[in-house]
């Protein structure tokens, strides 16, 4: 039985499925139901160093640099619509291949063209993340982020970082303004 | 506070005491008709129990957590719901032409004893050709209530918005059924956008509230249930015709075909053409207008000599397709167009005539010829003289309904021998038998998109 998280919740990996090497970073969201324009949502990973930021523009996981340096990060594709069964993107990350200077893997969430399309993450619902074990397929943790999307239209879902030697993730479930370009900066990237 | 498209809020946080506040719509629609509804829908999201809808022609629930207070303003009683009510769904739906792109600026208050607590200001800016909007949700969330600004709603105005909360548009329970316990199974009949129109006629044309609801009826046996065309009238008047006018025959079987436009029309009015030996085009009959409109065309346009069905039908086929086509190719339109032809006699212009109808099939109109008079269609030959040339000879309707060299058969003919003959039901059976076929016709041959 997966763990349920709330905002700012987090789950020890390693205790949680100990043995699990390559986690997938489900994320999800449901198709809109109402007229308009469709919600083209884009999942993004950033390897963090010790400080919180990039240790180069490699360490930017998106549509257009789908793996790590290193190939321990993956992206697994850009799903348009929301449409279809499952997970809509996912990140993979084999975490014993993640290099021994990043702390942290960021996983967020960014509306794509939002400003001109005049929409932010309160409009989409059911939007969650999910830590799943790559091999088993066994979920080991949920975050439901809907209650706590709003205006925002760049979201930093979860983090899966290091902790005493071991692999944790933590539901962030935090906006930030401006879309991926100004979230990409804040983490070292040069955009 | 403003409260932006898509935020979420704690409703704690702006009504402090209490479970009573109210929602004030302050529109600025532009002349756009726009009518405001909430919907009481369950964990599910669905209306599951109709009489949670709250809106003009059911202003309040029956726990009176929710009340509509004028047009415009809600009053909540949160504590009141039975906690099936899982949320509050405050919309507004557009009744007639326009979409909510044409809202100008205009804003939902949040009013906690008399106080202003909260705003939300939206515009036409953030709609493109939605007809249907959903303003704002409270819902029950952690043992309390939240409100989100949704400000996302549908094309398909009100009728797709009671499809979203899993209802059916069905035809209006004119009392909703004093239930209790809410019906299961079978989908209750939620309230339709039929529901707007008669609020409508009755506003504007009270006399015609029943033909419009027999209208209704009518289309759903055939099939057609909310199908929308648009309707043009031709009247013959020819100087024959003068009986038929003055003991007022004309006018009411006018408003019955009126009630059909109101029905199928956009705009709820009827194009009505005149024709003799000229023909005219007055002012379209409106609804508002009905009372008396037959009676005020006679006095400017006195009954003519002559009969000219083809002059008629020409500019019939102008007013809607003023470019034309090019010869043998079909037109495609979103809409048809339904013309009711009525004439008590024979046209002078046969060629012409024939020539029109050839013309018009490859246009998406559909050509319903109606004859008054006693046809003398499989009349007894043995009968005398005198008896046959009482009736009428309508063997060139006749024709035409059959007519050779057509894109499709676009016309269709029947005979009366009054006006007021065929009751209600009757006549707009009559109006919709061949029309219904016609239509998967027409689409098929790529007249109708």
């Amino acid at each position: 039985m997966a763990i349920s998280l709330q905002k700012g919740g987090n789950v020890n990996l390693s205790k949680e499925a100990p043995g699990m090497k390559k986690m997938l970073v489900g994320l999800g969201w449901d198709i809109r139901s109402t007229d308009g324009d469709a919600f083209d949502l884009d999942a993004s990973a950033f390897l963090l160093n010790s400080t919180g930021k990039v240790r180069s523009d490699a360490d930017f996981i998106f549509y257009n640099q789908p793996k790590s340096p290193d190939g321990s990060v993956v992206h697994t594709g850009d799903n348009r619509t929301g449409e279809g069964d499952g997970d809509d993107e996912s990140i993979i990350i084999e975490l014993d291949k993640v290099p021994a200077d990043i702390d942290k893997v960021s996983v967020c969430v960014t509306i794509h063209d939002a400003e001109a399309k005049r929409q932010n993450f309160g409009m989409v619902s059911s939007a969650y993340v999910r830590c799943v074990d790559a091999v088993t397929n066994v979920e080991v943790a949920r975050y439901d982020l809907s209650e706590d999307a709003s205006v925002e239209t760049a979201m930093i879902f979860g983090e899966v970082y290091r902790h005493a030697g071991e692999w944790k993730f933590k539901a962030i479930g935090q906006g930030f303004k401006g879309g991926l370009g100004p979230l990409a900066k804040n983490y070292g990237v040069n955009v | 506070m403003d409260i932006a498209r898509g935020q979420r809020i704690k409703l704690q946080d702006l009504i402090s005491t209490g479970s009573r506040f109210a929602v004030d719509l302050q529109l600025d629609t532009g002349g756009i008709s726009v009518d405001s509804a909430c919907f009481g829908l369950d964990a599910q999201r669905k209306l599951s129990d109709e009489r949670y809808m709250t809106f003009f022609n059911q202003p309040t629930t029956p726990c009176k957590g929710v009340s509509l207070d004028g047009a415009n303003r809600f009053e909540f009683d949160l504590e009141r719901l039975p906690p099936t009510i899982d949320a509050l769904v405050v919309t507004l739906a557009i009744d007639g032409p326009g979409a909510m792109n044409g809202l100008r600026p205009s804003a939902l208050h949040v009013v906690h004893e008399g106080v202003e607590v909260a705003a939300h200001r939206f515009d036409g800016s953030a709609f493109a050709a939605e007809r249907a909007i959903m303003l704002i949700e409270l819902y029950r969330k952690d043992g309390g209530w939240r409100l989100n600004a949704i400000g996302q709603g549908f094309n398909g105005g009100l009728d797709a918005l009671i499809v979203h909360f899993g209802g059916t548009v069905a035809e209006p329970t004119p009392n909703p059924p004093a239930a209790t316990v809410p019906p299961p199974a079978a989908p209750p009949p939620a309230p339709s956008a039929a529901i707007s129109l008669e609020k409508r006629v009755e506003k504007e044309a009270p006399h015609l509230v029943s033909l419009v609801k027999k209208v209704g009826l009518s289309l759903e046996k055939a099939g057609l249930s909310g199908h929308k065309a648009r309707v043009a009238l031709c009247l013959d008047i020819s100087a024959s015709m003068s009986r038929l006018y003055s003991s007022g025959q004309m006018a009411a079987f006018t408003e019955r075909i009126l009630a059909l436009a109101a029905r199928f029309d956009d705009d709820g009015q009827l194009d009505v053409f005149l024709f003799g030996n000229e023909v005219h085009e007055p002012e379209p009959m409106s609804l508002a207008g009905s009372r008396g409109y037959v009676e005020r065309l006679l006095k400017r346009y006195p009954l003519e000599g002559g009969t000219r069905y083809g002059v008629a039908m020409q500019a019939i086929r102008r007013h809607f397709y003023p470019q034309g086509g090019r010869p043998g190719k079909p037109i495609s339109d979103r809409l048809p167009v339904y013309v009711m032809f009525v004439t008590d006699g024979q046209t002078m212009d046969e060629k012409v005539s024939e020539q029109q109808i050839r013309e018009a099939s490859f246009e998406p109109i559909f050509w319903q010829f109606m004859g008054i008079g006693k046809s003398n269609k499989g009349s007894d030959k043995k009968k005398g003289f005198f008896a046959r040339l009482l009736e009428t000879d309508f063997s060139f309707l006749e024709k035409l309904d059959t007519l050779d060299g057509r894109y499709i058969d676009n016309a269709n003919f029947f005979s009366v021998e009054r006006p007021d003959q065929p009751s209600d039901e009757e006549l707009y059976e009559l109006l919709l038998l061949e029309y219904k076929a016609w239509l998967p016709l027409a689409r098929q041959r790529g007249l109708l998109a």
